[in-house]
């Protein structure tokens, strides 16, 4: 609707016709811009009810009477937005008192006639605005209905389009995903996931997620449970060892997250699982060859060197004892025999002093060559050792077979 | 992976929406009556609460023709409503035709409402983005197409920017949208205080419940604050003040009691 931003009109005389409209206009805008809920100013408004005012004037005098004009003034107040059913009563009030007072001077229509059509225009202007209202109202209601509607189904289609991108995600994904309500019932999970389990999915889903729990679970892995499905955490990241349907174990790096709804409500928990358990193994394997010694399978000297610091640090005041061997004449036997031979002598000894450690805190290392150590830790540590050397010697002293040569 | 797939969207019309309720403000019809519901409860605490909107759409009028009397034909109205009487593209029309207008608002009802109505239109289109993204408006296609970011732009922020709490970083999001405009664009700005309401603060509070109970909190803020929006811009006479005091034309003396909450501004970027 365009509204004209300059007063129109030609020059209005003083106390000429054109003068006494705008005086009535100025009366009308006047009552009812209060009631209006136009973004018009009142000036604009003014200028909005300037031809208003003319079409009612002009149907007042014009030959033959026809209310039709006062109808399209009613509309024509709800166009501009006095919709307030009080903006139509406080008009009628102006147009009953002013209209034939300021704009029926120069007519040669006799008053009573001027008084009867004006009621009649009244209620023509009144039957617009009710038209208008009606028309308008349910065009409206119509026009938001229909656009809650389109916005719904392009939201639906956005979801679809989200879900779908979605589903290439968690179906194609490398890594397990899992996503389950707070109360720990699970929904759905990947094919990774399943996999990673054993490849069953019924035992997966059927699960709640705080049974999941496994002796190797470190300490606060089920404190931060609590804290994400409480509210209290968005995520957090642990590495998490499962059991699987036939009792192995599943090792992995476990990532959990808070989904909100969109009032920022929690509402699901997303878990990304990366299955470590063959790595774990490998890191065990490298670890366990580090330290132990090939030929023997005894700990080696790092190890050793390992326990023993640990043994010596400040603040731990335990004891440990220590004894140390090494083989008389073995580079004879080595060197008259073979090295085939020394080693399987050393296996023997090897095998021989293990048989011996029987404590918790006992332990015996190959440091290198023939030379091998018996370590024993906590509290009685000098006591054990002794102990511990008088069984090496008894269990030594058997003459040994691959040597029996000798 | 911002929302889950299968959170539902956010169109649920039998929770109330900021703009129906303005809309009814307004006089409208475009509203449910949840959203007639609200704001008749808004309007217990602070009857006048239409009287507000109405000051506030005739100083976006009268901002919207002063853009256009100086040369800044181009809008990015943000935070733009439910289309009704005195549209931006409307009102900056009448003083020029070729004018070009960007809507922006978040609610996908009055999204879809504006992209009806502005159906056919070459010079005007809407954007469904949130201003705490100004990226996501600022590269829209509708802007790339209709705005040329060369020349001066006119950014409405219209009764918007009290919908932004503290932690949505409001002021940044203005930066951010007037860094990527030219020299000699707009900022047009109203925004809601306890400044000027003539009611204590505890009364005009009952209204700020009713948007906080909606999760549409109405954040409050004063005149100073208010100012430091426009932090890279000169404003322009007469400041920042209240809406019916913006370049008036007719008496300002005339205007209800209410039109005076709250305040508008229109600052100039160097
Ligand atoms: C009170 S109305 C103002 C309409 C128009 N600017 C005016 O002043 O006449 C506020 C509008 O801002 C929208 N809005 C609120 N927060 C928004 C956000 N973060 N991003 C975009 N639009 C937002 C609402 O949806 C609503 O339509």
């Amino acid at each position: 609707m365009k509204v004209p931003s300059q007063p129109s009109g030609g020059v209005a005389e003083a106390d000429g016709p054109e003068d006494r409209l705008r005086r009535f206009v100025t009366i009308w805008s006047r009552a009812i811009f209060p009631v209006t809920a136009t973004s018009l100013t009142r000036a604009e408004f003014e200028v909005h009810l300037l031809p208003l005012a003319r079409t009612l004037n002009e149907a007042l005098h014009a030959r033959p009477f026809d209310t039709a004009p006062a109808q399209r003034t009613g509309a024509a107040l709800v166009a501009a937005h006095c919709t307030d059913p009080d903006a139509l009563g406080r008009s009628l009030g102006v147009v009953d008192s002013y209209l034939v007072l300021y704009c029926g001077t120069e007519s040669d229509l006799p008053a009573e006639e001027l008084r009867a059509r004006c009621a009649r225009l009244q209620h023509a202007m009144a039957t617009g605005y009710a038209q208008a209202l009606r028309e308008r109202t349910r065009a409206e209601q119509e026009a938001i209905a229909r656009s809650a509607l389109s916005a719904r189904s392009a939201a639906e289609i956005a979801l679809h389009a989200t879900e779908s991108r979605f589903r290439a995600v968690f179906d194609g994904a490398a890594i397990g995903i899992g996503i389950a309500d707070l109360d720990g019932n699970v929904l759905e999970v990947n094919e990774t996931l399943t996999r990673m389990f054993g490849g069953m999915e019924g035992p997966l889903r059927s699960r709640n997620v705080s049974e999941w729990v496994h002796p190797e679970d470190g300490p606060h892995v089920w404190k931060l449970y609590d804290e994400l499905v409480r509210g209290d955490r968005e995520h957090y990241r642990v590495e998490k060892p499962y059991y699987r349907g036939d009792g192995t174990v599943l090792w992995t790096n476990l990532t959990v997250s808070l989904l909100r709804d969109a009032e920022g409500n929690p509402q699901y928990q997303l878990a990304l699982m990366e299955d470590t358990t063959e790595r774990r193994l490998l890191h065990l394997r490298l670890r366990y060859e580090a330290t132990h010694d090939a030929l023997t399978g005894l700990p080696n000297r790092t190890l050793f060197f390992e326990r023993l610091e640990k043994a010596l640090a400040p603040g731990d005041n335990a004891r440990f004892g220590l004894c140390y061997l090494d083989l008389d004449g073995f580079k004879v036997i080595n060197d008259s025999l073979g090295h085939s031979t020394g080693d399987r002598l050393l296996v023997e000894v090897a095998d021989r002093l293990q048989s011996c450690v029987t404590g918790a805190g006992e332990m015996v290392a190959r440091l290198g060559g023939d030379e091998f150590v018996a370590l024993t830790t906590g509290a009685a540590g000098e006591q054990d050792v002794t102990e511990l050397a008088d069984r090496i010697l008894a269990a030594l002293a058997t003459p040994s077979a691959s040597t029996a040569a000798n | 992976m911002e929302r889950p797939a299968w959170a539902p969207p956010g169109i649920d019309i039998s929770v109330p929406s900021v703009s129906r309720m303005y809309d009814f403000y307004l006089g409208g019809s475009h509203n449910f009556e949840v959203d007639r519901e609200a704001a008749r409860k808004a309007m217990e605490f602070m009857p006048g609460l239409p009287k507000i909107m109405q000051a506030n759409r005739a100083f976006m009028r009268r901002a919207v023709r002063h853009a256009v009397d100086n040369d800044v034909t181009q809008f990015l109205d943000i935070g733009s409503g439910i289309p009704t009487f005195g549209n931006v593209h409307e009102v900056a029309r009448t003083a020029d035709p070729a004018a070009r207008v960007v809507y922006v608002d978040h609610d996908p009802v009055a999204v879809a409402h504006s992209r009806a109505v502005l159906e056919g239109d070459e010079g005007a289109a809407v954007v469904a983005a949130d201003l705490r993204k100004p990226a996501d408006i600022l590269y829209s296609p509708e802007v790339s197409r209709l705005l040329d970011l060369e020349r001066p732009v006119a950014l409405l922020l219209v009764a918007v920017l009290h919908f932004l709490e503290d932690e949505d970083r409001p002021y940044e999001a203005v930066t951010e949208l007037l860094d990527a405009l030219a020299p000699g664009s707009l900022l047009v700005l109203t925004h809601a205080s306890y400044e000027g309401i003539p009611l204590s603060e505890e009364q005009a509070g009952g209204t700020v419940g009713v948007y906080r109970n909606i999760r549409n909190p109405l954040v409050m803020r004063s005149g100073a604050e208010i100012t430091r929006f426009f932090e890279g811009t000169e404003l322009i006479e007469p400041g920042l003040v209240p809406m019916p005091g913006w370049r008036p034309d007719s008496p300002v003396e005339e205007e209800d009691p209410y039109a005076f909450s709250g305040f508008a501004g229109v600052g100039r970027k160097a």
